[in-house]
């Protein structure tokens, strides 16, 4: 487990805190402004809360993204597997600064309860937030985080989605997509890529 | 506050307004498809509204949401301002190299000459160069291996740019705080050493997008491993002493080495490998697009025996006649700052077009020869360039394809470039009757995707070109018709390969490699896979050669497929030849690539040698956007 104690190594300096939100006053306005554009629909996480989404979920982390579905026996469970490998390595981090948000694309069939069991099935610890809600919504959701496809036979079929992680360090306004099921030392190296001021 | 469809009748309203001001004659706007026979303006993108605001189910199932759901940029006057002419960058003594921030007492920064070793890695290793070696009989002095290194320093930093008259001044990212990045003129045989000083914001500094961390390309480059702006040899600012690399500056080696120098066992090499129309730009992994669209892009260009640069050898235009231009397309929001839309995985259009960093602008002109080299910078758009002149397509000369010389010039009405590539034309001024011209683009594109492949008529006017100017000197440039009639015009610089057949069937021979550029799991996919900087996909031995199959399975994108550090000729595409250029309906696949337009359904055998230098390398899609999108491969020379 060679990565834990790298990535940790930098921002022992920094001590452990979580990361202060501190934005200076800017000219103009940042076009992907947070909650006109990410929405503060409501979501319902896993664990029973009810959050807005930009302001409860987003705002000021550091956030691994990604799409999935319970009834999904395909890649899913890989690739929450892979995750739950990430959060491992990440550890502490995941729950102070860090946020991992999984967000349903069957969000009729995904109440709160599947997915707390799904959650509980994969050793899913705290700061990682499954995700579910009205349909409209969700797709609203999907369509902002850019989990869409050009084509819509594509764009239809939810295993399309499923593929990528965003991650995001939302106060710096700074995004990348790394395959879900890139080995957890590489997708360690991708969150540092976005964390250059830890590292 | 007003509705959306207020704001639209507005805008519209000011658009009319300032092309009625910039004087256009109503016969040039109806051929400009800016207005309709009764008078009233033409909506469309460049001078049209667009309504910005939640999506609707409807605008939910447009798949083509790149412009549309993006406000149209402010309105501008066109051709008011002159186009820019870039900086010659020169270069400075070793000695005179410095290093970091100023001394706040003392106002000067560290000198601190080459030590010959450059940071890898996001800087966190330190290697040799490998050319560039300190010579053990003489404390500090230094051997290069390619000949008399020239040194220079570029520092990027941020600055506030007018790109219009009319707008207030945008924050952008540039080499010496310019874009584009001032122009070097470098000669094979004269070895650059280039000192990237990042002096650009710390990277706490929140930014609506781009990252202040920096590993630069030069595009086309036969450049050693260590210096080629590998993906991952990002490093930090200088604002942000507590990085790994407090001083925030690496060293980077161009050769200026004709490939195949090995084989023939000397310094110089092929001479019919010789590159002309390079570029530099950022390279950083994940935020290529993001980094290039702030600013990160500048000139290179290259001379040698034949393609002088001073009226001897070939006796191009040169000097003031010589004028690179690069064309970018930004979207601009109310306060003149560009935007980026970080959730459009397909490609990153803009509706303003600039000519080397100023939108619109006039260029007046000597009625001589000139000679243009023109780039695509990008992040996602192709252009299809023609010279108007109000009724119509004026011939002109294309003398090289990616930047290096055609073994013939060519006549031509328009030439095509994705992203990424160039093609250098001569004009001649003295043969075109009218006072005034407009290089337009023809090529529709209405999202990232790439190009429609409709040809616009009359096309996008980007430069207005004014015949004006009285003759400074005489024209001592050759005429690139050779006195001939026909479209093939003067002998230019033979091919490596200049036996057509005997390529071909040495190509049946050689060990091939697929690779599929494909949509996929939501990202962009090298055969089944995203990027992983770790996954060395080809490991290819130093001197080998192989064919190259590069497909696109898809039906509804392209891709400009660029490979590093070596040129390729195609084979064919789809099957079918590439025809020699010498032929009438000539291809300018007839040539040394470095970037592959990879269309629709298309698949394109390419010839690739692997040279002189061993290390890593990438080829990746050159709609950056879809590369920051894992569109990429790691091979290294072993
Ligand atoms: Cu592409």
């Amino acid at each position: 487990m060679m990565d834990r104690r790298a990535f940790f190594a930098g921002a022992a300096a920094t001590a452990l805190v979580p990361f202060a939100v501190t934005q200076p006053a800017m000219a103009g306005k940042l076009p992907q402004d947070g909650a006109e554009w990410f929405t503060n629909v409501e979501v319902k996480t896993h664990d029973g809360q009810t959050l807005r989404f930009y302001d409860d979920v987003m705002k000021g982390k550091i956030l691994l993204i990604n799409f999935f579905f319970t009834s999904c026996d395909n890649v899913c469970p890989l690739m929450t597997e892979n995750l739950a490998r990430v959060q491992e390595l990440l550890g502490a981090r995941v729950g102070q600064d860090i946020r991992m948000v999984s967000i349903s694309l069957q969000p009729e069939h995904d109440t709160p309860e599947v997915m707390a069991a799904y959650a509980k099935g994969y050793g899913v610890g705290p700061g990682w937030l499954f995700l579910t809600g009205r349909k409209d919504d969700i797709e609203l959701l999907r369509h902002r985080l850019g989990f869409v496809d050009s084509n819509p036979v594509t764009d239809a079929d939810p295993e399309q989605h499923i593929g990528t992680v965003r991650i995001a360090n939302e106060p710096m306004h700074r995004w990348a997509m790394s395959p879900a099921l890139l080995n957890p030392p590489a997708l360690i190296r991708a969150i540092k890529r976005v964390l250059p001021e830890f590292s | 506050m007003t509705s959306w469809k207020d704001k639209v009748a507005l805008t519209a309203q000011r658009n009319r307004q300032e092309i009625v001001k910039a004087k256009l004659s109503r016969r040039e706007m109806m051929r400009l498809g800016l207005l309709t026979a009764g008078g009233s303006l033409i909506v469309k993108a460049g001078l049209s509204s667009r309504a910005f605001g939640q999506p609707t189910a409807a605008s939910l199932a447009d798949p083509d949401t790149t412009l549309s759901r993006m406000p149209a940029s402010p309105p501008i006057k066109p051709f008011v301002q002159q186009m820019p002419r870039l900086t010659l960058k020169k270069p400075i003594k070793s000695n005179q190299m410095t290093a970091g921030l100023p001394d706040p007492i003392t106002g000067k920064a560290l000198l601190l000459p080459c030590d010959g070793t450059t940071p890898i890695d996001g800087a966190t290793k330190r290697i040799d160069h490998q050319y560039y070696k300190h010579n053990p009989n003489v404390e500090g002095a230094f051997i290069d291996k390619f000949g008399e290194t020239k040194f220079y320093e570029l520092e990027m930093k941020e600055a506030h740019i007018k790109l219009h008259p009319d707008y207030g001044a945008s924050k952008v990212w540039g080499f010496d705080g310019q874009v584009p990045g001032p122009l070097f003129r470098a000669k094979y045989g004269e070895p650059a050493m280039v000192r990237f000083k990042n002096h650009l914001p710390s990277v706490r500094i929140p930014q609506a997008f781009g990252i202040a961390e920096m590993t630069t390309h030069l595009h086309n480059g036969h450049t050693p491993s260590e210096s080629d702006g590998n993906p991952v040899n990002y490093f930090n600012s200088v604002n942000d002493p507590n990085a790994v690399n407090p001083l925030g500056f690496k060293d980077q080696h161009y050769p200026n080495v004709k490939a195949g120098y090995t084989k023939r066992g000397d310094l110089s090499g092929d001479p019919t490998e010789a590159l002309g129309s390079l570029w530099y730009h950022d390279h950083h992994l994940d935020f290529t697009a993001q980094n290039v669209y702030k600013g990160m892009f500048g000139c290179y260009n290259l001379f040698d025996e034949l393609d002088t640069g001073d009226g001897t050898g070939l006796r191009l235009p040169h000097d003031d006649f010589d004028v690179p231009i690069m064309f970018n397309d930004f979207l601009f929001d109310q306060d003149c700052q560009t935007v980026f839309d970080l959730f459009n995985l397909d490609g990153i259009l803009g509706d303003r077009f600039a000519a080397n960093g100023a939108i619109q602008p006039k260029l007046e002109v000597e009625k001589r020869r000139y000679r243009f080299r023109l780039y695509a910078p990008g992040p996602s758009r192709w252009w299809e360039f023609a010279l108007w002149d109000g009724t119509n397509y004026l011939p002109f000369w294309q003398i090289s394809s990616d930047g290096n010389l055609l073994p013939n010039a060519i006549q031509v009405t328009s030439t095509r470039i994705a992203v990424a590539e160039r093609t250098d034309i001569i004009v001649d001024f003295s043969k075109i009757k009218a006072r005034r011209i407009y290089l337009v683009n023809r090529l529709e594109q209405v999202n990232g995707r790439g190009p429609t492949g409709r040809i616009l008529n009359p096309g996008q006017p980007i430069i207005q070109i004014n015949l004006t100017l009285p003759l400074s000197s005489t024209d001592d440039s050759a005429d690139p018709s050779a006195g001939q009639a026909g479209i093939v015009g003067m002998p230019l610089r033979p091919l490596p390969d200049p036996d057509w057949k005997a390529l071909q069937a040495k190509a049946a021979k050689l060990p091939t490699r697929t690779w599929r550029f494909e949509r996929g799991s939501g990202g962009w996919m090298v055969n089944g896979k995203f990027f992983d900087e770790n996954v060395v996909s080809a490991a290819i031995p130093q001197e080998s050669e192989e064919v190259w199959v590069i497909q696109n399975p898809g039906g509804s994108w392209r891709h400009p497929v660029h490979i590093h550090f070596e040129e390729h000729r195609v084979l064919s595409r789809n099957g079918v030849p590439v025809k020699p250029n010498t032929q009438i309906n000539a291809s300018v696949d007839y040539a040394r690539k470095d970037v592959i337009e990879l269309n629709t359904n298309e698949e394109v055998r390419i010839f690739m040698r692997f040279r002189d230098m061993k290390g890593r390398y990438v080829m990746h899609c050159h709609n950056v956007v879809h590369e920051d999108h894992a569109m990429m491969i790691r091979w290294d020379i072993v």
